[in-house]
């Protein structure tokens, strides 16, 4: 078998489990039992349905789903059943019960790569060194920064000494100002961006240029009083609050819609490998 | 929802159905019209103009998980990319902040190169796994731009706030920028720092777009179709509940949670 | 006209010489703001108010260094509030981000040494750390919180009742009366896997920029409120201290920067599109 088809057989088969997890029931349907509990104990539980007592035996391939007052099912042990409670009880299908195995052998998988990150940058970095291209003292550095690094990760949860004070230095004390630093760098980024962006070159442009401008004076206090002498419809945060509860829901939502029945179209084209350009370069 | 009830199966195998369908009929040769999206329609014209100036590209795949869907769509984007830039002769350097993305971006790019005959451009060092977090990543990718010098930077897949942090950097070196994202509140930082960007689904639709492929085109029609449905189901909902009350129904008919 | 037609091209750095004024101003000069309580915010107030004796709020703080600038002040206030009316709480931070806990007991720390020093640790607040698993997670908390943890951050036994007195009475989603997850954009599974299922009311706190996509859970009724970024905990702050005077929390300080960075890039936008008119007139 090539190793194209290979690849499509296992994205296969790996897809058909999640899809026959999520749609196929967690019991056998037919054998499954739906009524109110009368009583419970460890061998059996006592259901009454269409006003008929019968006895479920608990047995270790029993699920039993508690109906919530929300209507949603809810898993739960026999023995967190009270009397009153409207379940559905029968024998499992198994396949929710593999899922956290499958999940952890998918995330085991995936931390396999975690070590090309490394070795990436270890190329590139030696390769600078080696051939001394411009700036090769940081890749130095970087060497560096991963020993230290690695050296103050020994210190995670150590009670004290030179490692935990290396870990402090090295996470709190650099790592945690720097992430500050260069989250706080958006603001002096959206200010440029939207000063040379910002024109109003058509009547949308003027239309969004507006609403930015509600919205942005609506949020800050400088709207409020700008504008508190008007009638309240008129105001600045009330017009704010429109333009978000009302117009940008109803352009989230429209915009969720699409993107979640295109991500069920990609979803598809993989689980099927339907998809071209990214991985074959022929039908299969 | 941990298990899909019968509405959720029911719309579940009705959409597979249609995009399935669409794929199949799209195959056999009856395919279909998908109106311009210019941001998708510059990415060659950009790839043209780097290889003119003899300056590098940027791919960047977004910082969502390979499993993630738009970092699928966004790979598949970078098949195209690389295939034209192959064919032109020129250079691709992909920067990433997920490992696991590395070997796949690694494997097709040097494929493209391969099919193109000129596996010798290939170079392994250009995929480059640069950081383990976003802001990290963008640092080190407007470092890259302005030591390579790049020409045109392509920004597609799942952003989270250090988009921004990336497009800014790149529009000062005066490359030609095309971003294309399905995360929404990253759309406004696109839009005000790249010179065309590609929205939501647009993103999804890319590798139809780009590669005219019959399966992909079909794919796209199925969705629309899927779409058409979900929208005659919120207006009939929306009116039955104007009209008949909240409990009427249609809406106990498509009830969720239950 | 030639000086108007310059405006839209002013060197980028005079915008981050502004920006840099704008938001370091407030240090220099003591500044405090009224703001306009939002609907959201007013909401998840009042929500609180109603909190009935016995209940429990579980605080999923999962924020880290860098959106500390909108989660801090969130978490901030809403603590004094629930500290305030001797509302037991328990922290906790499911699969985002291992470092909110820590940052959630420096925020209670200051709190508690500044404004309630009666008030303590294992009887009006828990620490629980971090919890991976996701909606499994989450889940597993709403049926029974002692499967998912054994000891909370000091590592105290969930069933030791000398210093964790609060968590005898709290063994699943039953005893937990909101959940209020802080980070910069909340997990949406909270929604379909706590709310959906068991009715349990939810609470956002969020950064500015996340909150457009979820106005409309709050719309929907399936978020009872929200705090939207900087803004959301000064206008919190504002309910519990309707005084301008006695209020310093985080949000209240930081609203200022933000409403004076906002009137920097909306003054940058105008500036920039005089130019566009004026050279746009020039060519005619």
């Amino acid at each position: 078998m090539t190793k194209r088809r290979f690849i499509a057989l296992v994205t296969f088969l790996a897809g058909l489990y999640y899809f026959l997890e999520f749609v196929v029931p967690p019991t056998i349907p037919w054998r499954t039992v739906r009524g109110e509990v009368v009583s419970v104990s460890p061998q059996s539980i006592t259901l009454l349905v269409n006003g008929q007592q019968q006895q479920i035996p608990v047995e270790p391939t029993l699920k039993v789903y508690r109906e919530r007052p929300t209507g949603a099912p809810e898993s739960v042990e026999p023995a967190q059943l009270r009397p009153g409670d409207r379940v559905s009880a029968g024998p499992t299908t198994y396949l929710s019960d593999w899922l956290t195995p499958v999940n952890n052998f998918f995330i085991v998988l995936g931390s396999m790569a975690w070590g090309m990150g490394l070795i990436s940058l270890a190329m590139v970095h030696s390769g600078n060194i080696r051939r001394r291209r411009p700036e090769w003292y940081g890749s130095v550095v970087f060497f560096l920064a991963v020993g230290g690094g690695i050296v103050a990760g020994l210190g995670y949860g150590a009670e004290g000494g030179w490692l935990k004070e290396a870990n402090d230095v090295v996470f709190n004390y650099l790592l945690r100002p720097m992430s500050s630093t260069v989250f706080s760098l958006l603001a002096f980024h959206m200010a440029t961006a939207s000063y040379r962006a910002f024109r109003v070159k058509s009547g949308e442009a003027a239309l969004m240029m507006t609403s930015a401008f509600v919205v942005m004076l609506g949020q800050i206090p400088i709207g409020l009083w700008l504008t508190h002498g008007l009638p309240s419809f008129l105001q600045l945060p009330v017009m704010a609050q429109w333009v978000l509860y009302i117009a940008n829901s109803a352009a989230v939502r429209g915009m969720w819609f699409g993107m979640m029945v295109g991500a069920i179209a990609v979803g598809l084209r993989f689980w099927l490998s339907l998809e071209r350009g990214a991985f074959f370069d022929r039908e299969l | 929802m941990e298990h899909a009830n019968l509405q959720i199966f029911i719309a579940i195998v009705l959409f597979s159905f249609l995009i399935l369908w669409k794929i199949f009929t799209a195959r056999r040769g009856r395919g279909g019209f998908i109106r311009r999206i210019p941001g998708l329609n510059e990415i060659d014209e950009a790839i043209g103009r780097a290889t003119e100036m003899g300056r590098p590209m940027i791919f960047h795949p977004g910082v969502g998980e390979v499993q993630n869907v738009g970092t699928l769509a966004a790979l598949g984007v970078l098949g195209h990319v690389a295939r034209k830039a192959a064919q032109m002769g020129s250079r691709v350097i992909v920067t990433t902040a997920i490992p696991v993305v590395v070997p796949v971006a690694e494997d097709i790019v040097k494929q493209a190169y391969t099919q193109a005959g000129r596996s010798e451009l290939f170079n392994s060092e250009d995929i480059r796994f640069l950081a383990a977090s976003g802001d990290q990543l963008a640092l080190a990718t407007a470092n890259v731009m302005e030591q390579e010098k790049t020409a045109a930077h392509f920004f597609f897949g799942m952003y989270d706030y250090t988009s921004l942090l990336l497009t800014e950097p790149g529009q000062r070196t005066g490359a030609i920028q095309i971003a294309g994202t399905d995360q929404y509140f990253q759309v406004p930082f696109f839009i005000a720092s790249c010179d065309y960007t590609v929205i939501g689904e647009e993103l999804y639709a890319a590798s139809a777009y780009l590669t005219r492929e019959p399966t992909m085109l079909g794919s796209l029609i199925g969705q629309d179709y899927a779409k058409i449905i979900v929208l005659a189901v919120i207006v009939l909902g929306a009116l039955s509940t104007t009209l008949l009350g909240s409990q009427n129904f249609f809406v106990q008919l498509i009830g969720v949670y239950r | 006209m030639e000086w108007l037609a310059r405006l839209q091209s002013i060197d980028r750095r005079w915008i981050y010489a502004a920006i840099w004024v704008a938001c370091a101003l407030p240090f220099v000069v003591n500044i405090k703001l009224p703001v306009y309580v939002s609907p959201e915010t007013r909401r998840l107030y009042e929500f609180i108010e109603k909190c009935p004796p016995g209940k429990v709020v579980l605080v999923d703080s999962a924020w880290d260094a860098g959106s500390q600038g909108e989660n801090w002040g969130q978490v901030e206030v809403v603590f004094e509030h629930l500290l305030r009316k001797r509302i037991p709480f328990i922290i906790t931070s499911v699969e985002v981000t291992p470092l909110g806990p820590q940052f959630a007991d420096q925020v209670i720390e200051r709190l508690v040494r500044e404004k309630f020093p009666d008030r303590k640790y294992g009887v009006d607040w828990v620490n629980l750390g971090y919890t991976k698993g996701g909606w499994q997670a989450m889940q597993q908390i709403a049926k029974d919180i002692r499967q998912q943890y054994k000891k909370d951050s000091r590592g105290y036994s969930l069933d030791d009742a000398e210093h964790l007195p609060l968590m005898q009475r709290v063994r699943n989603i039953e005893d937990i009366y909101l959940i209020y997850s802080v980070t910069y954009s909340p997990l949406e599974d909270w929604i379909p896997f706590i709310h959906g299922v068991y009715g349990t009311p939810i609470a956002f706190g969020c950064a500015g920029i996340q909150s457009t996509t979820y106005y409309r859970y709050l719309l929907s009724g399936q978020l009872v409120g929200m705090l939207v970024g900087v803004r959301g905990a000064a206008e919190y702050d504002a309910l519990l201290h309707p005084n301008l005077r006695d209020r310093n929390s985080m949000g209240t300080k930081l609203i200022v920067p933000q409403a004076f960075g906002h009137l920097v890039i909306i003054v940058a936008v105008i500036l920039g599109n005089i130019g566009y008119f004026a050279a746009r007139r020039r060519r005619g």
